[in-house]
């Protein structure tokens, strides 16, 4: 019926795309990048401000100095391996949520071995706390991995609600058992001792983390395409039923997998407290989780994508603060930070679909 | 075989992090130089003070944690860098605000040395660690921030005997309360939060002994959802009058919704809640900072740990609402005038909620030692922290 009425008319078709090639890949965010900036500078016009100047001070921010780049990139570096982390359960349709909870465990983790291990240098106290760290949230994570293989208890709930949990620990511990008892009480550990710090790079704040997060998206990257566990992983995120009579065996994967992403997401909690904070408070990695599955979402799970996608967010996050001193409320900040992600969300479309124009047929 | 598989894959990560550490050991002597170039850069730049114009634009950089129009606490800071736009001379002012979790602020402050600013001001005790680094590095930067411990020799901190205002705003409800029981929503259980809360309890009991201050700890400074969960419930358990200590305007609004009498915290909060405020905390910055200014342009700027008072202005309540009757508004304000002639909050003898005696007869709580308040008064039903920690 409906293909009755349309005859002759010609109508917009969305074809999906069988092979994405690499070129659109990077073209589409490029053009989406750009087509926010523009859906903007109309706000920004109708502000009274200049949207040249703005963006450049943006820019100036974010890139404009090896102090700013490395800022961005000291952003990117937790947003990195959440996203890289869940992305790898992402793939396998295993919606681990739990990001932001298995990084406070991670930072916690890597708190204690750091405030307990005394005497050690600098390279086991940190090997130490990255073990700790990523086994300790890898645990962390199969809570809801066992929850979901013995009880088929939908993980995305549960993931959610053990985030509340983790915050909540380490507001608990913080206050109670690891305030540091020379800070008048104020809500936080003691400073780490330098063994348990991670140098800096190049003058800037980059520290070692940006290394972990490169080398766990190539690792998993690697695996998800070159190997064998790649292969029955993408299946069972493709169909478990079938992966299932193919004989892969899907609860193992599900817990394994687990283990590795929320495992990843700690360490994004080990680099930060290590890294930058050198002690573990409240907020220190505040919005990180969910940023990390919004990030793993525009990558569409692709580990090496996740990684880009993270320096945009790196880079939004500190031009926008540089923008403010022109005198921008923070509401307009945030304004353009949100239309430039929705214009990367939105633009995905033209990634998975092919676009065509249907003449109008004269059969 | 697979075992052994997965074996090499953790032998791999270990060997991998090992050489991670191994290959920078060397590194932080690079960040120091680094440091070290920075600072004598600053210094050359303003190696000559005797050259600098008094009359010269001092150009300020604020920081807050929180989106201004959001939080009460910022705004008392906003209000100062208002107050130093309109009433100093030759001055700049900046902002940035929704700086939250402290690390990203060291960033913010560096852009702002690099566009000249001579003073930064933060507003957040999670700056501290940052500030205090950054003060090293820039010794000709004055620093300034609102609440924390630390000082330097050119990093001050601000905070005040809000316990004062406190006081004053319990007496005014112990007399306004019908059923003797207040609520108090308030943040984190450290010793600030907890000195305002004895501060504010010490007021009710001096003229309402059998009154109670059941006391909520929402376990932030400003999230709307939690902090109108702790009032809805504070009035649930029958609380007819409610102080806030929190940033958000939540508590307020749910107060005003319900009915319910409360008293505001920061800045005047009629502005979400016009009929139901008894009256507010204000806190006053101005005058102070404009000072700080002027000794910035002098050159004379010394790091301390400078507690404002209600003699300093930086105490204050805001305009009594209508329900208020006048014998109760005079007899507050006759206190009012005893601090301003230097009666203190805590006299002793003072016992805790457990019995302990913390403040012997003859003897008074002020300055670190109310900073480092860590028990609650007996009238203060605590439903969190109740048990002392030292």
């Amino acid at each position: 019926m409906m293909d009755k009425e349309r005859r002759g008319r010609g109508s917009l078709r969305l074809i999906r795309r069988m092979d994405i090639p690499g070129w659109l890949r990077l073209a589409v965010p490029a053009a989406s990048i750009a087509g926010g900036f523009l859906f903007s500078a109309i706000f920004l016009l109708g502000a009274g401000e200049s949207p040249l100047e703005v963006y450049g001070v943006m820019l100036q921010g974010a890139f404009g100095s090896s102090y700013g780049l490395g800022e961005t990139v000291v952003k990117m570096i937790p947003l990195m391996l959440v996203s890289v982390g869940v992305s790898f359960a992402f793939k396998m349709q295993i919606w681990n949520a739990g990001g932001e909870g298995q990084l406070h465990i991670g930072a916690a983790a890597a708190t204690f071995i750091i405030l307990n291990l005394k005497g050690y240098d600098r390279k086991t106290t940190l090997t130490a706390a990255f073990l700790a760290a990523f086994f300790c949230a890898g645990l962390y994570g199969l809570i809801p991995a066992v929850m979901k293989v013995k009880w088929n208890v939908n993980e995305l709930i549960t993931c959610l609600m053990l985030n509340y949990v983790g915050t909540l620990l380490i507001s608990w511990l913080i206050q109670g058992p690891w305030k540091d008892p020379a800070g008048f009480a104020f809500p936080r550990t003691a400073k780490f001792p330098r063994a348990g710090e991670m140098p800096a790079f190049f003058g800037t704040r980059i520290h070692a983390g940006v290394v972990m997060g490169l080398l766990a998206a190539l690792l998993l990257w690697f695996i998800l395409t070159r190997t064998r566990w790649g292969f029955e992983i993408q299946l069972i995120g493709a169909n478990p039923k079938v992966a299932e009579y193919a004989g892969i065996p899907v609860k193992r994967y599900i817990l394994a997998v687990m283990f590795v992403s929320a495992g990843i997401a700690g360490i994004a909690g080990m680099s930060e407290v290590c890294g930058i904070t050198h002690r573990l408070q409240a907020n220190f990695a505040a919005q990180v989780g969910p940023s990390g599955m919004t990030i793993a979402y525009l990558a569409q799970c692709h580990p090496l994508g996740a990684v880009l996608v993270s320096f945009l967010f790196g880079a939004l996050l500190v031009g926008g603060n540089s923008i403010q001193k022109l005198g921008l409320p923070v509401s307009t900040v945030q304004m353009i930070q949100g239309s430039i992600l929705f214009f990367v969300a939105a633009g995905t479309m033209f990634m998975n679909y092919q676009i065509q124009w249907k003449g109008g047929s004269r059969e | 075989m697979r075992k052994r598989r997965i074996g090499a894959v953790v032998v791999a990560a270990v060997a991998l992090s090992m050489l991670l550490w191994g290959c920078k050991e060397k590194a932080p002597e690079d960040t120091q130089g680094q440091t070290q170039e920075a600072a004598q850069k600053a210094e050359e730049e303003e190696s000559e003070p005797e050259g600098k114009d008094p009359d010269r634009t001092i150009k300020v950089g604020f920081v807050f944690s929180n989106i201004i129009s959001t939080d009460a606490w910022a705004q008392t800071s906003e209000n100062a860098r208002l107050y130093l736009e309109e009433n100093c001379e030759n001055i700049q002012t900046f902002k940035v605000e929704n700086i939250a979790g402290g690390a990203d602020c060291e960033r913010v402050m560096r852009e702002y040395i690099n566009d000249g600013c001579e003073m930064i001001v933060g507003t957040s005790f999670d700056y501290m660690d940052y500030m205090l680094a950054l003060a090293d590095e820039f010794p000709d930067i004055a620093f300034i921030n609102g609440s924390g411990y630390e000082t330097k020799d050119n990093l001050s901190i601000y905070i005040a005997k809000l316990e004062q205002g406190r006081y004053l705003t319990g007496m005014l409800a112990g007399e306004m309360t019908q059923v003797d029981k207040i609520g108090y929503c308030t943040s984190i259980p450290f010793p600030d939060p907890i000195k305002q809360l004895n501060g504010f309890a010490a007021g009710v009991a001096s003229v309402n002994p059998e009154a109670e201050v059941v006391a909520l700890w929402s376990n932030s400074f400003n999230d709307p959802t939690t902090d109108a969960l702790c009032a809805n419930t504070l009035i649930d358990q029958g609380c007819d009058l409610i102080c806030i200590d929190l940033s958000s305007s939540a508590v307020a609004q749910v107060c005003e919704e319900r009915g319910i009498m409360f008293i505001g915290s920061s800045v005047d909060m009629r502005e979400f809640a016009p009929s139901q405020q008894l009256t507010a905390n204000c806190w006053t910055w101005g005058p102070w900072m404009a000072k700080q200014v002027e000794a910035v342009r002098n050159g004379t700027f010394q790091g301390e740990w400078c507690e404002l008072d209600i003699n300093d202005g930086a105490i204050s309540l805001a305009e009594f609402g209508d329900q208020v009757p006048q014998n109760v508004i005079d007899m507050v304000e006759e206190q009012r005038q005893k601090f301003i002639d230097g009666d203190e909050v805590f006299k002793g003898p003072i016992y805790d909620n457990t019995g302990k005696l913390r403040v012997p007869e003859g003897e008074t709580l002020t300055g670190e030692a109310a900073n480092n308040m860590q028990w609650f008064l007996p009238n203060v039903i605590d439903n969190w922290a109740d048990k002392p920690t030292d």
